[in-house]
């Protein structure tokens, strides 16, 4: 691992924007330190998903548990940029979450089936009360100088 | 002066019909795709801006093409509706078509041009209106401003000409067309230092096999031995033509494995599917010996193999405890060695086992020996010995839904603690890693296993050195 | 966020500023819901970022205009926005334009009740 960042946020929403460009600053780190060229998708791709499992994380704590914050923590590594965001909300299995059906046009449910668009491994597990949600993109080296 | 390219999906349902995963935006001719060809074409007109706009979805091809940075263009992208006609097209740009002669072209075909000639002047003074047609496209010139409807400098018009893109046999035609006969009209990828031959990067081909012009190699290729290709062959990217195999005439799509003791004349053959161009038919191959690396692997994992593996693994144990008490302890100390765990797939009936993975940074001279050794991988011995991995297989798949489909779909699913892949040092995208790991998987042997371990540990070693090299820089 | 409002040619323009996520898009969605139907043009020129949420609220509001006879319509939209309309195929519910003012004229002449 070459570099780690870890931010400790209150899941609250004012917090959504900094989450969501911590994650974009991230990953256009790790996009110049591998001298990619377009980094604008790359980099987007991690502030989507980001963005997406924040609110999520947000969006599904209870309100009546003790205070806690949500972890997002990057490993920024040659090649890859790992994004794992911690949370103490209720377990929630990523296979159980319904893909939506995009020619219905809903309203709601983007989320998770955006992150596994733009991210290239997401997995979910239960630890200690805590789920965490492991997310990588890799820098395919055809984008590389 | 501008460029507008409006393409809409269904001008490409005959191809969608034979090649549905294919993205259509991104169909070539001779390697390089339709759309470079009208890219390079406006960039000779003097078009310094290019807009792609259709209804299809642009992941892939801004993937490919990002924003033209590569042609010296701003290369954009604009989204229409399955129902747009060219000039509502036009007003949902109309801010990029204001102010400068726009050309624009519309539908699907290929365009003949020169690249030697420079289209720059004709353009600029040639009347306003429907330059060129065909059955399924267009040329426009869009001109809001009076123009001085000058001769061009020579007199006559540079060549220019369409051709209707209606079937792959048409697709077909056109490849052989331009690499028998127009080639030197356009820029072509690959390297070419004999006459119509073109070669990609990191091509492989066997000492006996046979490569006879004209031919057109892309990227990331394999050419086994006694395999003749050509006269007129068009091999895409991510290619294996395996051994013995004759390509005569014929175009093979990207990332297609073509197995041994195949001939393929006048065909065009794209993963599992096979077209002939003159009956226009169709046949998709269910026997991955033949097309595409998918066959049932029936020489898997029998006993004998787990326990070769298996043998294999307690041997490297053994050996490599020493360095590994060692080299950790030191290295987790420094900070540069962390574990952590997730699940994967260990075969095709769903089972999933959490593997450890260690992220080791290979910096130093502690990190460089444990990488060359490779002991991030140490942790997972235990699991090749309990049957779990092979020693060397094919990619660990993580467990998400995503992945079991894939391997579902597939029919060689052996995750190793090492991928054969990386035996072969093959690039990182994970379509080339599962093309060559499947190819090893059916060709396997238990001593073939072997050869690949220790050309796999060879590549660490050397690997660590060249990254060391490249860090020092 | 903030969203300017101005109308022209009888069609309500909005324009949000900022980002359109989970934290604005409830300000969007209520926006977007006090028309009496009718039709609206979205400027994106100052969004530089939109995710599901901010989404969500785009497609509601366009669900509630179209089941009351009006549209809406977005104007200006950046690449990042794009690919998340593209990502989630609902590039293919709203017509899009690089100009708002050729959107605006897109509209049919309001009829007056």
């Amino acid at each position: 691992m070459k570099e780690r960042v870890t931010l400790e946020l209150p899941p609250d929403l004012h917090f959504l924007r900094l989450a969501a460009m911590a994650g974009a600053e991230a990953a256009r780190y790790a996009a110049s330190a591998i001298g990619m060229q377009r980094q604008d998708v790359f980099t987007h791709a991690v502030e989507l998903a980001v963005s997406e499992v924040f609110t999520n994380a947000v969006k599904h704590r209870r309100a009546a548990t003790p205070a806690w914050h949500v972890m997002i923590h990057f490993g920024i590594n040659a090649g890859d940029l790992e994004v794992i965001v911690k949370d103490r909300n209720p377990h929630f299995d990523l296979d159980s979450v319904p893909s939506p059906d995009v020619d219905a046009f809903p309203e709601d449910g983007y989320g998770l089936y955006l992150v596994k668009q733009v991210m290239d491994t997401v997995t979910v597990r239960r630890e200690a009360q805590c789920n965490i949600v492991t997310m990588t993109k890799t820098i395919r080296p055809e984008d590389a100088t | 002066m501008k460029t507008l390219l409006v393409i809409k999906a269904n001008t490409f349902d005959w191809l969608q019909a034979v090649f549905p995963d294919r993205s259509p935006l991104l169909a070539s001719v001779c390697n390089k795709p339709l759309l470079e060809y009208l890219l390079d074409f406006a960039i000779l007109c003097g078009s310094r801006h290019f807009r792609l706009a259709t209804d299809m979805p642009l992941a892939k091809v801004e993937a490919v093409f990002g924003g033209g940075g590569r042609w010296g263009i701003e290369l954009t992208y604009a989204p229409i509706r399955k129902t747009d006609d060219l000039a509502t097209a036009l007003q949902k740009n109309s801010r990029y078509c204001a102010g400068s002669r726009l050309l624009v072209m519309q539908g699907c075909f290929f365009l003949h041009y020169d690249k030697q000639k420079n289209y720059g002047p004709f353009m600029q003074t040639t009347a306003p209106g429907e330059l060129l047609t065909c059955a399924t496209g267009r040329i426009l010139i869009h001109d809001a401003t009076p123009l001085k409807t000058a001769p061009s400098p020579d007199g006559s018009p540079p060549p220019l000409a369409l051709t209707s893109l209606r079937s792959i046999g048409e697709l077909y035609r056109l490849s052989m067309r331009v690499l028998g006969r127009d080639a030197r009209q356009y820029v072509l990828p690959g390297y070419n230092n004999e006459t119509d031959v073109y070669i990609g990067r990191n091509v492989m081909i066997a000492r006996s096999a046979r490569i006879e012009p004209p031919v057109m190699i892309g990227d990331h290729v394999q050419i086994h031995k006694n395999a003749i290709v050509g006269p007129g062959a068009v091999i895409g990217r991510n290619v294996i033509i395996d051994a013995y195999s004759r390509i005569h005439h014929s175009v093979i799509l990207d990332k297609t494995y073509v197995g041994e003791h195949l001939v393929l004349d006048r065909k065009l053959a794209g993963g599992r599917r096979l077209v002939d161009p003159g009956e226009e038919t169709m046949v998709q191959l269910e026997d991955a010996h033949l097309l595409s690396t998918m066959r049932p692997s029936s020489r898997g994992r029998n006993r004998l193999q787990r326990l070769g593996h298996g043998l294999l693994a307690a041997l490297l144990w053994v050996v490599l405890a020493m360095p590994y008490a060692l080299l950790s302890f030191i290295l987790k100390r420094q900070g540069r060695w962390r574990r952590s765990e997730a699940a994967y797939w260990v075969d095709s009936s769903g089972r999933s086992v959490r593997l450890t993975r260690v992220f080791l940074n290979p910096s130093g001279f502690c990190g460089r020996i444990a990488a060359s050794l490779a002991l991030d991988r140490y942790p997972l011995l235990g699991r090749v010995m309990r049957g779990d991995l092979a020693l060397i297989g094919t990619r660990r798949l993580p467990a998400t839904a995503a992945n079991r489909a894939v391997i579902e779909a597939d029919a060689g699913y052996r995750p190793g603690l090492f991928s054969y892949a990386e035996a072969e040092h093959w690039p990182v995208p994970e379509y080339d890693q599962d093309i060559v790991d499947r190819f090893h998987l059916a060709h396997q042997t238990l001593i073939y296993d072997f050869v690949m371990m220790v050309k796999v540990l060879l590549n660490k070693l050397h690997e660590e050195t060249a990254l060391c090299k490249s860090i020092s820089k | 966020m903030q969203i300017d409002q101005q109308v022209m040619k009888n069609i309500f323009v909005f324009m949000p500023r900022g980002r359109l996520d989970a934290a604005s898009a409830p300000l969007l969605r209520e926006r977007l819901a006090a028309g009496d139907g009718g039709n609206m043009v979205l400027d994106f020129s100052a969004v530089d970022f939109m995710d599901s949420s901010g989404l969500g609220a785009l497609v509601a509001g366009a669900r509630r205009l179209r089941a009351q006879h009006g549209d809406i319509k977005l104007a200006c939209i950046a690449d990042t926005v794009r690919r998340v309309l593209e990502l989630t195929r609902a590039d293919r519910l709203f017509d899009i334009y690089d100009d708002p003012e050729a959107a605006i004229s897109r509209f049919a002449p309001e009829k007056s009740v």
